[in-house]
């Protein structure tokens, strides 16, 4: 059965979590463990408002709550978590266990924003083969917008505002980073350099000023 | 309070918190209308604000901040106070509110003490803003239910306060941490009465009860009923749902008013009429502080 450790997560991780778990083709069982009263609260409330029977077991301070569909048939499948049609395949069925990160009472709060700068230079990571190095920058950002905490800023400049503008590949990660509370800044002077001024396609315009202040202010500055 | 003269009593009040919404010109807003709603809810007018602000600029744009200020700034405004000063405080994580100081009459504090048997009990705001908030967080809140629950939130109790001055007001309280329930508790013992809350007539924000049976139900929820839960009862018709709302805990609830049950009808008729959400939802009758919630409509 797979497990869905929730310990230390306050409302309404829990349910975020288990809402994303339970959308998950072909389960047929999750354990969920929480350690407050609220979190079963509401896992149960969820679960069983979408055609999940749920057990619950209390011990050593800890809630293990074991969702199964309801019964033949009438798991109802809505947004959100979708119960099983039928059987699950058996080779999921060994157990496995996601650990949630440490609480965060909110998403999208400016806590989740660590004090950080991020410097991107180029449109490549790293020296070496361009391809490679296009597909590095993109898993770097993609990794960085999935991260527990992700950097106030992050300033592109020089040869960096390539891929805040026209079709770059990156549009999608710099949008999650955005929308979890990251600053996304352009060099004016870079984009008037290169004649990409009109062709920004995510964040703002900075100058040296304000980039100078960024890495003065910043816990740490990361130059790609 | 703090009595100056026969004429004159100081009412200071302060509150303040964590963002609750995306926007910091509406969490600015936000914070300070439940700052003020203290003042309003003790039958008194604000005369002074001061802004309480934490941040550290890792975590928060100085124009963001600016945002949040102007925010209070713009309620305190309406609401024909000043603001006189403040203080900012570096701190990874974002809070505001205010300190609020406001005038009232000696003779014409309402406290929740104040509700005697024979009075009703009028809300002047529709319930469910944690549930909404808490929605929210988890991107599950349909539209509807943000904006009403923003609007509700950011609206001083000012208007409702004016009304009820114009109407023979023994007491009240305005709904905060505590949600309906855990309020209506606290102005029942220290009224020294028991109140019939007709869970019908209390007015709800949208999608509250879908929001309500998925789960999304704030921490201070259960803390609500667990510590309240002793002193309510609930007729076994009211929905599962319902009684988690009417523990929901509110930011910048409504007021609570408690007069004669005929008067509060008017009250809360004048109300509707001036665009209000208000509702009369409660009997105050003799007793020792207990809480029973009915099914239905107060008739």
């Amino acid at each position: 059965m797979k497990v869905l450790d929730c310990r230390g997560l306050a409302c309404p991780e829990p349910v975020i979590r288990t809402r994303a778990a339970l959308a998950e083709p072909g389960l047929n069982a999750l354990q969920v463990i929480v350690d407050n009263d609220a979190a079963r609260g509401n896992v149960t409330r969820f679960a069983t408002n979408h055609g999940w029977r749920v057990a619950s077991e209390s011990r050593d301070g800890l809630h293990y709550l074991t969702l199964t569909p309801a019964g033949e048939g009438s798991a109802s499948a809505d947004s959100g978590a979708t119960a099983p049609a039928g059987g699950s395949p058996s080779g999921q069925a060994a157990g496995f266990t996601i650990t949630c990160a440490a609480a965060e009472e909110l998403i999208n709060e400016p806590a989740a924003v660590d004090g950080s700068v991020v410097l991107i230079t180029a449109p490549v990571f790293g020296r070496g083969d361009e391809t490679l190095g296009a597909k590095l920058m993109s898993s770097f950002l993609y990794a960085l917008a999935e991260a527990e905490r992700v950097p106030a800023q992050i300033l592109f400049v020089n040869g960096g505002v390539r891929i805040t503008t026209g079709d770059t590949p990156v549009k999608e990660h710099l949008q999650r980073l955005s929308e979890r509370g990251t600053k996304i800044m352009s060099c004016g002077t870079c984009l008037d350099y290169y004649g990409l001024k009109d062709q920004l396609v995510i964040g703002e315009v900075t100058n040296m000023y304000s980039i100078v202040e960024a890495c003065q202010r910043a816990t740490r500055v990361i130059t790609l | 309070m703090f009595r100056l003269n026969d004429e004159i009593a100081l009412v200071q009040t302060v509150d303040f918190f964590t963002p609750i919404v995306a926007d910091p010109y509406l969490f600015g807003q936000i914070a300070a209308a439940n700052a003020l709603s203290d003042v309003y809810a003790m039958g008194g007018r604000p005369l002074t604000a001061m802004n309480l602000l934490t941040f550290s600029p890792a975590v928060l744009a100085p124009e963001d901040a600016g945002a949040i200020l102007r925010g209070g700034a713009d309620k305190v405004a309406e609401a024909g106070a000043v603001i006189v000063g403040g203080h900012t405080v570096d701190d990874e994580r974002v809070k505001y509110g205010l300190a609020v100081t406001g005038i009232v009459h000696p003779e014409r504090v309402w406290t929740n003490a104040g509700a005697r048997a024979g009075d009703a009990l009028v809300l002047t705001k529709a319930v469910g803003t944690g549930i909404i908030t808490t929605a929210m967080a988890a991107a599950a809140a349909p539209r509807e239910a943000e904006e009403a629950a923003i609007e509700s939130m950011r609206t001083l109790n000012e208007r409702a306060a004016e009304l009820a001055r114009g109407a023979p007001v023994h007491g009240g309280t305005d709904i905060t941490g505590f949600g309906l329930l855990g309020h209506l508790a606290e102005l029942a013992e220290a009224s020294r009465v028991d109140v019939v809350l007709y869970a019908g007539a209390v007015p709800l924000l949208p999608a509250v009860a879908a929001l309500a049976a998925d789960g999304y139900l704030p921490a201070g929820l259960y803390r609500n009923r667990d510590h309240f839960g002793a002193r309510v009862a609930f007729a076994p018709d009211v929905a599962a749902e319902l009684q988690d709302i009417l523990y929901d805990p509110q930011t910048s609830g409504g007021l609570l008013l408690s007069l004669p049950a005929p008067e509060a009808e008017r009250l809360a008729a004048r109300m509707r009429a001036a665009g209000l959400p208000a509702a009369a939802i409660a009997k105050v009758a003799p007793g020792t502080g207990k809480i029973t919630v009915r099914e239905g409509m107060l008739s």
